[in-house]
């Protein structure tokens, strides 16, 4: 019995340093990208107008669809 | 859905153009989303769709925060922070922001479709008849 109580110990200090452990810190992180974020899809082309803007979709689509948004 | 049933389809090009608002929070994820597509223009649009899925949580972001996020979501690190801080994604964002001025834009969201302009947020139906409409003509 006596050669297990230092194992005891060990286990019993364990627990305790469990029970008070201080919550990290934490600095502002980047959020993460969740499942519900679809991937653009494979077959729609996507490239830069002549000004710089982003496009998706054929350059010789017959309709163009100027979206003006701000992202917040 | 304008994405699945039209441009998929080849009948639409959807153009995106930064609508800034003097926002300083929404003017850098403008800067990093444009920083992105000139990685490659499908980071862009990954940035675009992430953004607009969780935009509460950018209400107020700074710097490090935006380009952790853009690493996050795939882009190069040190080519993100170049474009960033260096001024290629402020002059892209500001050029495509003056097209908006150009043709009279004032208001967010606004959408230009052939020759009708939508505002606001509209009911999917609202776009396909614009779209229809347009392909008409």
């Amino acid at each position: 019995m006596k050669k297990l109580l230092p194992l005891f110990a060990v286990f019993a200090l364990l627990a305790a340093c469990g029970g008070t452990a201080v919550p990290p810190t934490t600095a502002p992180t980047a959020a993460e990208p969740t499942a519900a974020v679809a991937e653009p899809a494979a077959v729609v082309e996507m490239g830069q107008t002549e000004m710089g803007a982003f496009y998706r979709g054929s350059p010789s689509a017959p309709v163009k669809l100027y979206d003006y948004s701000n992202f917040l | 859905m304008i994405v699945d049933e039209f441009v998929a389809a080849g009948q639409v090009q959807l153009i995106f153009i930064d609508a800034l608002d003097g926002v300083a929070s929404a003017t850098r994820l403008h800067t990093m989303a444009h920083c992105m597509g000139l990685q490659d223009p499908a980071l862009f649009w990954k940035a675009h769709d992430f953004i607009f899925s969780t935009q509460t949580q950018f209400y107020s972001v700074d710097d490090q925060t935006v380009i952790e996020t853009g690493v996050t979501l795939g882009a190069d690190q040190a080519q993100l922070e170049t474009c960033y801080y260096g001024g290629d994604g402020t002059k892209g964002v500001e050029t495509t922001a003056a097209f908006r001025d150009e043709q009279g834009v004032r208001g967010r969201p606004v959408f230009d479709i052939g020759e009708t302009r939508l505002f606001g947020n509209q009911d999917f139906q609202l776009f396909a008849e614009a779209i229809q409409t347009a392909l008409e003509q």
